[in-house]
C-alpha cells in the first residue's frame, strides 16, 4: 500500500504533466496578480527592513529579488521577506473552507526559486497552481480541529504546499516530490499566540524557506520517514484530532480546492468584512459620526473571537479589530491601507466611534453576513443587512474590483501604470518563455530609486 | 489577536534570565557548558553524510557555509549525528556558530551556553510527558527555545528584543518524534540552531512578536504539551540549576 505522502505526490506529479483546466489556471492568475500586489505594496515595511538587515549582517550572497525592493538576498531571505510582505497586511487571500492564506508562501518559492530555475511561465503558473492546491489540500484534511486548536494553518499548511512548489520547479520526479513533502512534514511553523504581530506573516514566508529547504534536501537524496502524514508520531496525527486523508489524495483533477480563494478587499481578517460592508454601506447615510448614540453589529461568534479587539492602539492590533474596520468605514467612507496606519488608528474620532460600538454574537448569523444597527442621538435607528460580504464566495470580486486594489498597492510603491503592465504580464504567463519580465516590473525602477 | 496575553510571567522570566549577570552559584553550570562547548567543538570538525547535505543545501541557496545561521545548521546537524539526540544540542551549535562570527570571549560563549541549557532544561521540565515525547522531536522543539536566549545574549539583546526573539524561535518549534530513526532527527535538531540564530537576529532589527510564546492560549505549551508547569521554568531561576540534577 502506497504511504499518504506517495498517494499526494502522485496525484500532483500527475496534475503536473499537463495543462491545467481553464477556469483553475484563470483562478491562479487571480490568486497571482493579487499576491504580487500585496507583497509589492507591503514591500516597505519595518518587518521586511529587519528580514533584509538580518540577511545583511549574515552576510548572504545576492542572487534573489523581493518584490518591491532593489535589494538581492540568498534564497531562503527572499523567500523569507516575500511570503511575510505578502501576507503582511492581512489583505492577500483566502481559502474560506481552512482560513488558509494560501498565495504568498508560493510566490515567495517563486520568487526565490525562479532565477536559479528559470521556468517557462506555464511551469511558474503550474507549479504555483499546484503550491496552492497542494496546502490547501493538506488543510481540509485536518480542519477545523487543526486551526481552532491554534495552529496558523497558513504556516503549519503552507510549508508542504511550497515543497510541492519548489520541487516542480526544481525539476524532482515523482518519487523526489514525495519526498520533499514528507522532509517538509516536519518543518511546521505557526502558532496563534503571534496574531497581532509581526510573526504572523513571517508564518508563510517561513514555510516558503522551509519549503525550499526540504526540496532540496530531498533533491540530494536526503528521505523523512515514508508513513511521516498518517504514523502516530507524524504529521497529521500530530497537529490535529480529525484527519481524513481523503480530502487531501481523493479526486485530484476533480475537484480543485483554489477553486475556492478568495482576494480580500480590506487588508485585515477576512470575518471582519462583513462588518466594514456594514460601515461602508451606514456611512453615506450618516453625515457626522457625532451623531451617534451607539452602533451594534448582529455577527458571527468569530467575529469577536478572532477581530474582537475594543480599542487597538496600532495598525497591526487594529487589523484584529472589526469595530475598528466599521469606525474606519463610518469615519473615513473607505477602509484601505490608510485606515489601518498607526497614526489614523489612535486619532480621536475613530476612537470615539469604537467606544460606542459593540459586537453581539449570535451563531445563527453566517460566517460572510452581518447585520448592523446605528442608533443616533436623535433617536432615529439605521439598519443594514449585509448577506454575502464582499470577496465572499456567493459574491467574489470582480476583476475590475481585483484590478483596483492592485493598482492602489502596486502603483503607489512602483509608479503609475505599473499594476495594469503586471496584470498583463500575468495574463500572457502561458506564452513567456521565463519570468524575467514579470519579476523586472516588480523592482523599482531607476528613477524611482533616485527619486 | 485581541485575547493574546500582553504580558507573560514566563517569558519575562525568560528573558531577563538571558540578559541577567550571572552569580557565583553558576559557577559548577559554567563548568559544565565549558565542557559541552569543547566537546561539542571536538566531534563537530568530521563531516559526514548529513552534514554534507546541509552544506550543499545552504550553499545551493546562496548562503555561504561561513554565515553563521547555515553553520549553525551544519553543526547541530553533526552534533546530533553522533551522539544521543538532547535540547543542548541546537544551544551549542547556535552558540559556536554565532559566537564565532561575532567575535564573543570564551566566557560569553560560556555563559550564554549554560543559560541556554539550563532554560531549554527547565522548559522541557515543564511540558515532559510521554503524549509530548510521543508527538515531537524533543531535542529540536524545545532546544530552539534555549538557543534563541543563548544567541540572543551573545548580540546583547535587550529584554523586550529577547522576547520577541523567544515567540520567533516558539512559534516555529518543530520536529517530529516518528522521525526519531531518520536522518531527518538530526537535520531538525541543526535545524532549530539555524532557526534560533534567525530569530535572534531579525529581533534585533526590530522584528516583533507574542509576548506569551511559551504559555499563552495559542502558545507553545498550548499547542503541543499536555501539561504544562510554569513553576519549573520560572522558580528560582538563575539561582538553581536544574540542568546540572
Amino acid at each position: 500500500m502506497s504511504s499518504i505522502a506517495a498517494a499526494f505526490a502522485h496525484g500532483l506529479f500527475a496534475l503536473a504533466q499537463r495543462p491545467l483546466p481553464v477556469p483553475v489556471a484563470e483562478e491562479a492568475r487571480r490568486s497571482l496578480i493579487n499576491v504580487i500586489g500585496t507583497s509589492i505594496g507591503a514591500s516597505r515595511h519595518p518587518g521586511v527592513d529587519a528580514i533584509l538587515a538580518a540577511a545583511a549582517e549574515l552576510g548572504v550572497a545576492r542572487i534573489a529579488p523581493v518584490p518591491g525592493r532593489s535589494e538581492k538576498v540568498d534564497l531562503h531571505f527572499s523567500a523569507l521577506a516575500t511570503g511575510f510582505a505578502g501576507h503582511l497586511d492581512d489583505f492577500d487571500d483566502t481559502h474560506l473552507a481552512t482560513v488558509i492564506h494560501p498565495a504568498a508562501s508560493v510566490l515567495a518559492v517563486l520568487t526565490a526559486l525562479a532565477p536559479d530555475t528559470r521556468p517557462t511561465g506555464a511551469a511558474a503558473l503550474s507549479a504555483f497552481t499546484l503550491g496552492c492546491e497542494a496546502q490547501l489540500r493538506v488543510g481540509v484534511s485536518i480542519s477545523p480541529e487543526h486551526y481552532d486548536r491554534g495552529w496558523h494553518i497558513t504556516g503549519t499548511c503552507g510549508v508542504i504546499g511550497c515543497a510541492v512548489t519548489a520541487a516542480l520547479l526544481l525539476g524532482l520526479d515523482e518519487a523526489g516530490l514525495a519526498q520533499a513533502v514528507a522532509i517538509a512534514a516536519s518543518m511546521f511553523v505557526g502558532q496563534r499566540e503571534a496574531f497581532g504581530t509581526m510573526t504572523k506573516p513571517y508564518h508563510p514566508g517561513k514555510a516558503a524557506a522551509n519549503g525550499i529547504a526540504a526540496a532540496r534536501l530531498a533533491q540530494q537524496g536526503q528521505r523523512a520517514a515514508d508513513d511521516i502524514f498518517e504514523a502516530a508520531g507524524g504529521y497529521s496525527h500530530s497537529l490535529s484530532t480529525k484527519v481524513d486523508f481523503e480530502l487531501m489524495n481523493g479526486a485530484f483533477g476533480e475537484r480543485w480546492e483554489l477553486l475556492f480563494n478568495t482576494y480580500k478587499p480590506y487588508p485585515c481578517g477576512i470575518v471582519a468584512h462583513p462588518a466594514i460592508d456594514a460601515g461602508l454601506a451606514l456611512a453615506p447615510q450618516i453625515d457626522d459620526v457625532q451623531s451617534i448614540e451607539s452602533i451594534t453589529l448582529r455577527c458571527h461568534p468569530l467575529v469577536p473571537e478572532l477581530m474582537g479587539n475594543p480599542q487597538p492602539k496600532d495598525g497591526l492590533q487594529a487589523r484584529f479589530s472589526a469595530i475598528h474596520g466599521v469606525a474606519a468605514a463610518l469615519c473615513d467612507g473607505q477602509v484601505g491601507l490608510a485606515q489601518y496606519e498607526d497614526a489614523r488608528v489612535v486619532q480621536d474620532d475613530v476612537t470615539a466611534v469604537r467606544a460606542l460600538t459593540k459586537l453581539a454574537p449570535d451563531a445563527s448569523v453566517n460566517r460572510d453576513e452581518v447585520f448592523i444597527a446605528a442608533t443616533l442621538k436623535d433617536g432615529s435607528v439605521i439598519e443594514h443587512h449585509v448577506e454575502h460580504a464582499r470577496g465572499s464566495l456567493a459574491r467574489p470580486l470582480t476583476d475590475e474590483e481585483l484590478m483596483h486594489k492592485v493598482r492602489l498597492l502596486v502603483d503607489s510603491q512602483l509608479g503609475d501604470g505599473v499594476a495594469a503592465r503586471l496584470a498583463a504580464a500575468v495574463a500572457a504567463l502561458d506564452t513567456a518563455a521565463n519570468l524575467d519580465a514579470l519579476f523586472a516590473l516588480c523592482a523599482p525602477s531607476e528613477e524611482l530609486n533616485h527619486a | 489577536m485581541h485575547n493574546a496575553a500582553q504580558h507573560s510571567v514566563v517569558s519575562d522570566a525568560l528573558a531577563g534570565f538571558a540578559i541577567a549577570a550571572l552569580p557565583a552559584s553558576a559557577d559548577a553550570a559554567l563548568d559544565a557548558a565549558r565542557d559541552a562547548l569543547t566537546h561539542a567543538r571536538l566531534i563537530t570538525g568530521p563531516a559526514t553524510r548529513s552534514t554534507e547535505q546541509i552544506s550543499a543545501l545552504l550553499q545551493s541557496q546562496g548562503s555561504a557555509t561561513t554565515d553563521s545561521r547555515t553553520r549553525a545548521w551544519i553543526l547541530g546537524t553533526s552534533l546530533a549525528t553522533q551522539a544521543a539526540a538532547s535540547p543542548a544540542m541546537p544551544v551549542l551549535a547556535a552558540v559556536i556558530a554565532a559566537g564565532d562570527t561575532l567575535g564573543s570571549s570564551e566566557s560569553d560563549a560560556i555563559a550564554a551556553a549554560a543559560i541556554g541549557i539550563e532554560a531549554a532544561a527547565r522548559i522541557l521540565n515543564a511540558v515532559d510527558s510521554a503524549e509530548f515525547r510521543a508527538r515531537w522531536n524533543v531535542a529540536s522543539s524545545v532546544g530552539v527555545l534555549g538557543a534563541v536566549l543563548a544567541v540572543s545574549r551573545l548580540l546583547r539583546l535587550d529584554e523586550t528584543r529577547t522576547r520577541h526573539a523567544l515567540g520567533v524561535a516558539a512559534t516555529q518549534a518543530a520536529g517530529l518524534a516518528h522521525n526519531a530513526d531518520h536522518a531527518m532527527e538530526a537535520i531538525e535538531i541543526g535545524k532549530a540552531a539555524a532557526d534560533a540564530l534567525e530569530a535572534a537576529m531579525i529581533a534585533k532589527h526590530g522584528f516583533t512578536s507574542a509576548a506569551a510564546s511559551i504559555d499563552g492560549r495559542r502558545g507553545f505549551a498550548a499547542l503541543m504539551a499536555y501539561r504544562f508547569d510554569a513553576a519549573a521554568i520560572t522558580e528560582a531561576l538563575g539561582t538553581r540549576w536544574t540542568s546540572l540534577d
